[in-house]
């Protein structure tokens, strides 16, 4: 497993660090339709995020922090499971 | 099709938050026997993958982007609940670090995207394992159907919710997020594919439902060869 996770883990940094800057900017399916359909400017955007723009760095933090928390949730419901 | 807030009614919001939060709450339990000390591992390292891959918003037609939901790769791996737990972490996340979804919504997102997409691709490919022999080509077009399905499922989900909040008619909504979401689901589909032919071609024994006829063996002690 070991070998596996640090490869995915590897892969997903390179993905969020290094690929994401090419992304495409233009608006998601959601974003398109509130646009087309007159409901956009309704959207109330939390101006007090950590990280509110998807920089490298963001997508580095935001890996790792998945990866932190999604194997703690794991450990823990394991583990309960087996008690 | 992360929802911000204020496109949904407060009472719809609260409503999908309601029915995500005993979802997930129950997810837990059922992946907690899903996974055992040797796969535990899986759900933060697809979660990993999942939220760097939604990074990466690929262009489709007329000035849009998608973006990969991840639903059904988690689910085939870590199953179906594994698959909702695994949302819900990528998005509470994308929504309190990012504000990349509101915090209002989040259970919305979550029941779209999560619960709605997670047990919907899970629903396939579980009949897929049922109805189909064991093969590569088998799993691998199972899983782009139920890549494709999840996308959708989620793009009609959302559109109920901003019909029923009165933001859009029921009736602009549903074929505006079909429509630009049908397609978005094949470029899903096709990452879908890739990422889980991989992990199929590499640790079969971490596919989910899929009996590998030969899982890596440990590695035999020198001592045992004298």
């Amino acid at each position: 497993m070991r070998r596996f996770a640090l490869l995915a883990i590897l892969v997903s940094v390179v993905l969020a660090v290094v690929v994401s800057p090419w992304a495409s900017s233009k608006p998601d399916g959601l974003e398109k339709v509130a646009e087309r359909h007159g409901f956009s400017e309704r959207a109330r955007v939390h101006d007090d995020a950590l990280l509110p723009e998807y920089t490298p760095i963001a997508g580095l933090v935001g890996t790792l922090a998945t990866l932190a928390i999604g194997t703690g949730v794991a450990i823990v419901i394991v583990r309960r499971r087996e008690a | 099709m992360h929802l911000p807030d204020g496109f949904l009614d407060p009472g719809v919001a609260a409503a999908a938050a309601a029915v995500s939060a005993g979802a997930v709450t129950y997810g837990l339990r059922r992946t907690g026997s899903v996974l055992d000390e040797r796969t535990a591992p899986l759900l933060g390292v697809t979660g990993a993958f999942v939220f760097a891959a939604q990074m990466l918003n690929f262009p489709v037609a007329g000035g849009t982007s998608g973006h990969l939901l991840g639903a059904a790769l988690a689910a085939a791996l870590v199953g179906p609940w594994g698959a909702c737990v695994v949302l819900s972490v990528v998005l509470t996340l994308q929504a309190f670090l990012f504000a990349d979804g509101g915090v209002a919504a989040l259970g919305a997102n979550v029941l779209n995207m999560g619960v709605i997409g997670g047990l919907g691709a899970g629903a396939v490919l579980l009949i897929g394992r049922r109805v189909l022999p064991q093969t590569r080509r088998a799993l691998l077009g199972t899983a782009a159907v139920a890549a494709w399905l999840a996308v959708v499922l989620s793009a009609v989900a959302c559109a109920v919710e901003l019909g029923v909040s009165g933001t859009v008619p029921l009736a602009t909504a549903l074929p505006a997020m079909l429509g630009v979401h049908v397609v978005i689901g094949i470029g899903e589909a096709v990452i879908t594919v890739a990422a889980l032919g991989a992990v199929l071609a590499s640790r079969p024994d971490l596919v989910h439902g899929w009996h590998a006829a030969r899982a890596p063996r440990p590695r035999p002690l020198p001592i045992a060869e004298v």
